[in-house]
């Protein structure tokens, strides 16, 4: 991006077209196709796997689509249908609903864990260490992460059986398997990671001596944590919360296996719809999906200036 | 019992691995007095400074300000402001709300705390830049911020860790002599750390020379450039060629040892028994040199004989090495005024001298 500035900038200070052949000229030139050159690939494979599929995307949101065929003519169809049923629109309240819980509950669990990583231990070696155990359950699969919360929160699983022996509960917890609240529960567990990383880098780069300055004016704990601590690592806690949006709200796996049916997000009726070849009606929910993960990170982006702040 | 605004009583620090970083620390600072504490990296300057602050805590021994006990007391309810080596400003703040944090702790109605900061802005020639966020100001405006932010609180005691090292040659100057005037003005107690003892001598009342964790020497600067008390003193202050002696001897206000070249009469710094080994302590500046003829000091007290073995010229000082033999050699400082002098060079054969009053005998290291 700055290259491309650069030379292009370059370029119209050497408008003059008598000095076009000039050594300078040359070189701006050189340059110019060198920035070009660096820029082509990634210009190419966004263009081809990103802007192209998106624009396909909308485009075939507005085919025709009967019950075992699609053609491209054009209609406002699957449109109508999304905007006028109440399954739809409830599946995208939940999807913006579960985002929101999870968001909060990533980053108020993920927060101290990323205070304590970053800020209270100061040996390096150890603060890799954490941060590798943090990754740890990344080395099984993605499924079998979710699926193992089902021997947990079961009706005969570890928690009902605990509470059940210490006779805390009479009948075991229904809601915790099967329901949204697993769901909840498989989601902060698995993006938790994502939210913890950004902030710790944030945190590790507080220089200790300013926190020393503020308790040498007087700041007690939680007067440095919220005039100090938070704003110094609001551009993690951004990233952190861009990285969990984006994947939560595009989620379908951990409502598919921990909901039983009860949980159906966006993601869910895009896998639905693609598997019974109803394309177009799947496509509107990818765009709506699409238009409420650029809102949601737009007005992320609105809170903190990131290529400012770092 | 007088009131100190500073005592250290016995104060140790050793870490939990056994090494010990000060040991036996004992030191008053009376009210508004400039102590500077001097010594090579890791001579647990830093560390005193740290413990009166209360950042590290102490291992023994007592802090005490203004007569109350503040050992145990964490550093926020420590009357001392502290400025850092790196200035430690809150990056997210501009200048104005920087300044005011020590202010807004205490919640100070916005109306005070406004007029307060306003004030020291003033004082400190920062109005200017009351809006600007801090990492964009150049290195003397973010010390005078700095010390602004440590000052407005109104400290008992100002503590200042190496608060010149960030600065370049010609800043350092200039800061130095802000200080020194801003604290005569202001008239409270400045405790600061420094291993540059051109900063310690300039700046301060009273200077704390420090080496591996021990007092060596707590003296007023012109006390601790004439007379050193210890070998390390010797080395570290001033350029002094030393000679190590034995069989110390009396006679009247004067002190000999038995040097390799000869007999050495200089002052004792500090009481020694007779016969004990010591060292005598030359200051360069102090030497007088000639053209090696045995006529030239009739006395022959403290004359020494060598050849030039370097000269080279500073400004108007004239820096000689002169080698005595058997690996000895002296440095002298002279006046470049004396064309005489400056004619000699390398290989030419000299006696230097050095009146008794300017030497200085210390026990042997």
């Amino acid at each position: 991006m700055e290259i491309a500035e650069k030379a292009s900038s370059g370029v119209s200070t050497v408008s003059v077209r008598a000095s076009a052949d000039s050594p300078a000229a040359r070189r701006q030139r050189r340059e110019r196709r060198r920035a070009y050159f660096l820029l082509a690939p990634g210009v190419l494979w966004m263009v081809l796997f990103m802007v192209v599929p998106m624009i396909m995307v909308v485009y075939v949101s507005f085919w025709t689509q009967t019950t075992f065929a699609i053609h491209p003519t054009i209609t406002t169809d699957s449109w109508v249908r999304f905007l006028t049923s109440s399954t739809y629109l409830t599946s995208t309240w939940t999807t913006i609903r579960i985002w929101a819980i999870v968001l909060v509950a990533t980053l108020v669990i993920g927060y101290p864990v990323a205070l304590f990583i970053g800020l209270l231990v100061r040996n390096t070696t150890v603060q890799t260490t954490l941060l590798i155990l943090c990754i740890i359950p990344f080395w099984t699969s993605f499924l079998i992460r979710i699926i193992a919360w089902r021997p947990m929160l079961g009706t005969q699983g570890a928690i009902n059986t605990i509470l059940l022996d210490l006779h805390l509960i009479d009948h075991p917890l229904r809601f915790l398997l099967f329901s949204e609240f697993s769901v909840l529960v498989g989601m902060t567990q698995i993006y938790c990671v994502f939210m913890v990383g950004p902030i710790t880098f944030m945190l590790s780069r507080i220089d200790p001596s300013i926190i020393e300055a503020a308790r040498d004016l007087g700041a007690g704990f939680w007067r440095i944590f919220w005039k100090i601590i938070l704003p110094l690592s609001l551009p993690g806690v951004m990233v952190g919360s861009i990285f969990v949006s984006v994947m939560v709200l595009g989620e379908f796996a951990t409502a598919a296996s921990l909901s039983g049916r009860k949980v159906n997000l966006l993601g869910n009726i895009i896998v639905t719809q693609v598997g019974s070849l109803k394309w177009a009606f799947a496509s509107v929910a990818g765009v709506v999906l699409t238009i409420i993960i650029v809102v949601v990170i737009t007005a992320l982006l609105r809170v903190v200036n990131i290529r400012k702040e770092v | 019992m007088t009131i100190h605004d500073l005592e250290l009583i016995d104060v140790c620090k050793t870490y939990p691995d056994g090494t010990t970083a000060v040991s036996d620390f004992n030191l008053q600072v009376e009210p508004g007095e400039f102590v500077a504490f001097l010594g090579p990296s890791g001579c647990g300057k830093t560390t005193t400074l740290r413990m009166i602050a209360g950042f590290e805590s102490i291992s023994s021994g007592r802090i005490m300000i203004k007569s109350k006990d503040v050992s145990n007391i964490p550093p926020e309810r420590r009357p001392t402001s502290m400025i850092f080596q790196n200035y430690a400003l809150f990056p997210h703040m501009n200048v104005r709300e920087n300044i005011g944090f020590g202010l807004d702790v205490k919640k100070m109605p916005a109306a005070e705390r406004d007029r307060k900061v306003d004030r020291i802005m003033d004082m400190f020639g920062l109005s200017e830049l009351a809006e600007r966020k801090v990492d964009r100001l150049s290195g003397g405006q973010r010390q005078r911020i700095a010390l602004a932010r440590g000052l407005v609180v109104e400290p008992q005691i100002l503590l200042l860790d190496e608060p010149l090292g960030a600065l370049d040659a010609n800043l350092r100057r200039v800061i130095q002599n802000e200080l020194k005037l801003l604290q005569r003005e202001l008239g409270i107690t400045f405790v600061f750390v420094t291993h540059a003892q051109s900063e310690a001598l300039g700046l301060s009342d009273r200077i704390v020379v420090m080496n591996s964790g021990r007092i060596e020497q707590i003296s007023r600067p012109h006390e601790l450039y004439t007379r050193p008390r210890t070998a390390f003193v010797a080395h570290f202050i001033g350029s002094n060629t030393t000679l190590a002696g034995s069989d110390l001897a009396f006679e009247g206000e004067n002190a000999s040892v038995q040097t390799a070249f000869g007999r050495m009469t200089g002052r004792c710094s500090t009481p020694m028994a007779a016969g004990a080994q010591a060292m005598a302590v030359i200051p360069a500046e102090a030497m007088r040199i000639s053209a090696a003829s045995p006529k030239a000091v009739p006395t022959g007290q403290n004359q020494l004989h060598g050849r030039i073995h370097m000269r080279h010229a500073v400004g108007s000082i004239g820096h000689f090495k002169i080698d005595l033999g058997g690996g000895h050699v002296v440095d002298v400082e002279t006046s470049t005024d004396n064309k005489h002098l400056m004619a000699l060079t390398v290989g030419d054969a000299v006696s230097v001298d050095c009146p008794p009053e300017r030497i200085t005998i210390v026990p042997a290291s």
